[in-house]
């Protein structure tokens, strides 16, 4: 075995050590064959008429070809490589004739029958500077190149260069994705844990609370009594604020399943469900019919559900209660809309209308959680729609809503 | 031989207990109520195994109430094992349990669940809820046949 003792081996470039370190978040190092860098080293070698080109880069130990023409193998040791000396500076590395360079005239490369004599290679560099490897062209003939020729050679290193940041962003899109995978789990399982755990201590507070109320009534006097049912309230309202917000989280994760959904069915359903529950309230329904719409049918149902129980709710005090679903065009645009005759808000408040939780009426003028318009904002939200409210005190309210 | 019908509970929180034995006495059912506190424990008495080797296990008890949240084997597992033993195959078993999560619901009746009732936290529900079980099976619904009959 013969030792390359006058092939002058290429000494390691500064930061070595972060230069490896870009070369591995790349993640071009081994990977499989793309046709986009065969094309461009294609494109290379018949733009200069050079029957070797490739695109290389330098590992550890080693040169590897993420694509190449005229090479039989993808893989050189990094000793022999002349990519090696190319990574070494910013600028390209053009050597006319390889015989006459004491850095490789004893290169096996060159000694080899049919030998290289010519190569120019222009390293990749990244965004920090750091030389992954280079585009370079080889003959077996010694040669020159132009300064348009250099030229060329660099476009079309940049070229390779942004397909390889290309890939990165696709790498680093891939982990993201993956993280928000395991954010994801990670809250189903909070949810799923929530539902189990938290109420049984509350139903413990309310059952033991009313245990006392039954069992010790005669030692506890009218407040003590009092008490009591306070603690019972809370406890139940507590129950209640859990499963809204196990509600509202459902909401994100169910996969959307796109159909085509028919709005005005849908009102005019839960119109009747609704005049069912209480068939001594005078209502007017006006629903437009034909609206129709593409999205998920369960999570648009509960949406309008939502709209529709609080017009219900908030026109409580009127002896005839008007609700109206429909379509419109407004200043915004076409939306469809939901119109009630009832008690109405202040428009001062509109900005907290769809946050979860916050009410814009007191709890001993209308029940509720104020959970339900958070969950048709979440709805409309994940369908790429928008809602929006107007209204005045004592005036009604109508809330526009589009699908995407 | 004690003809007094009896229902199972496999609960591990001794709160829901007390309180369920206390739902079903506000009934003025005439029952025993069994208590089991883990799934093993479950299984165990119902089979006449492991714990409680070589019990006689005839007559089964009517209903059977469980959580599914369980230590040692969860409340879904047990009724597979149950549903899987020809002896316990037909026994009711009502699923009692803090979630509706659809994946358990659906589990449930996958495997076998006579019914599934998610517990409110309400007290005077939750005891208005039980009773209405313990009367449903103990005095409305018809009992299985023991299996060695046809």
């Amino acid at each position: 075995m013969t030792v390359d003792l006058h092939m002058i081996s290429p000494l390691e470039p500064q930061n070595e050590k972060e230069r490896l370190a870009a070369l591995d978040r790349c993640g071009i190092l081994d990977s499989d064959p793309d046709a986009g860098f065969e094309d461009l080293v294609q494109l290379t070698a018949l733009t200069f008429q050079a029957p070797i080109a490739f695109v290389g880069v330098i590992a550890r130990e080693r040169q590897w070809m993420k694509a190449r023409i005229g090479l039989e193998t993808m893989e050189l040791p990094r000793d022999r490589s002349f990519c090696a000396h190319a990574i070494l500076g910013n600028e390209p590395l053009v050597i006319p004739d390889a015989e006459r360079d004491a850095r490789f005239a004893d290169s096996p490369l060159v000694k080899d029958r049919p030998g290289i004599r010519f190569y120019a290679g222009i390293p990749l560099l990244t965004q920090d500077r750091h030389a992954l490897g280079t585009l370079a062209i080889m003959d077996f003939r010694p040669r020159e190149l132009t300064r348009d020729q250099l030229d060329i050679l660099r476009l079309l290193s940049r070229q390779v260069m942004a397909r390889i940041e290309l890939n990165l962003s696709r790498v680093e899109l891939q982990k993201t994705r993956q993280g928000l995978e395991a954010a994801k789990a990670e809250l189903v399982a909070f949810s799923y844990s929530v539902s189990h755990d938290l109420r049984g201590p509350l139903r413990g507070i309310d059952g033991w609370s009313q245990a006392l109320l039954e069992d010790c009534a005669g030692k506890l006097d009218e407040q003590g009594r009092g008490y009591l049912q306070r603690v019972r309230t809370e406890t139940q309202r507590m129950g209640q604020l859990i499963d809204d917000l196990l509600q509202l989280s459902r909401l994100n994760q169910t996969e959307l399943r796109p159909a085509t959904v028919d709005l005005s069915a849908i009102a005019a359903e839960l119109a009747g469900k609704v005049k069912e529950r209480e068939p001594a309230r005078q209502v007017e329904f006006l629903v437009q019919p034909g609206l129709v719409v593409n999205g998920d049918f369960g999570l648009i149902r509960e949406a309008m559900g939502c709209l529709l129980d609080n017009a219900w709710k908030f026109t409580s005090k009127r002896e005839l209660s008007v609700i109206e679903f429909g379509r419109a065009n407004t200043g915004s645009g076409p939306a469809f809309f939901i119109r009630d005759n009832g008690a109405g808000f202040d428009m001062a408040y509109v900005g907290k209308l769809f946050a979860p939780f916050q009410r814009l009426h007191k709890v001993s003028e209308f029940p509720g959680t104020g959970i339900g318009l958070a969950k048709v904002h979440r709805v409309l939200h994940r369908h790429g729609g928008r809602i929006w409210a107007e209204s005045r005190v004592g005036q009604g309210a109508t809330f526009y809503f589009t699908l995407g | 031989m004690d003809s007094e019908k009896s229902i199972l509970l496999v609960e591990d929180n001794p709160s829901d207990v007390e309180l369920t034995r206390r739902a079903l006495a506000k009934g003025q059912l005439s029952l025993r109520l069994i208590v089991a506190e883990d799934g093993q424990e479950a299984l165990d008495y119902l089979q006449g195994a492991g714990a409680r080797e070589g019990r006689e296990t005839e007559p089964l008890p009517h209903l059977v109430l469980m959580d599914i949240k369980l230590p040692r084997l969860d409340g879904l597992t047990v009724l597979e094992r149950l549903r899987a033993d020809p002896r316990t195959r037909r026994v009711p078993v009502v699923i009692l349990t803090s979630s509706n999560e659809h994946r358990d619901v659906s589990r449930g009746y996958d495997l076998g669940a006579n019914g599934y009732i998610r517990k409110p936290v309400d007290f005077n529900r939750f005891a208005s809820v039980v009773e209405h079980l313990g009367l449903y099976w103990l005095l409305v619904n018809e009992p299985p046949p023991p299996v060695n009959l046809p």
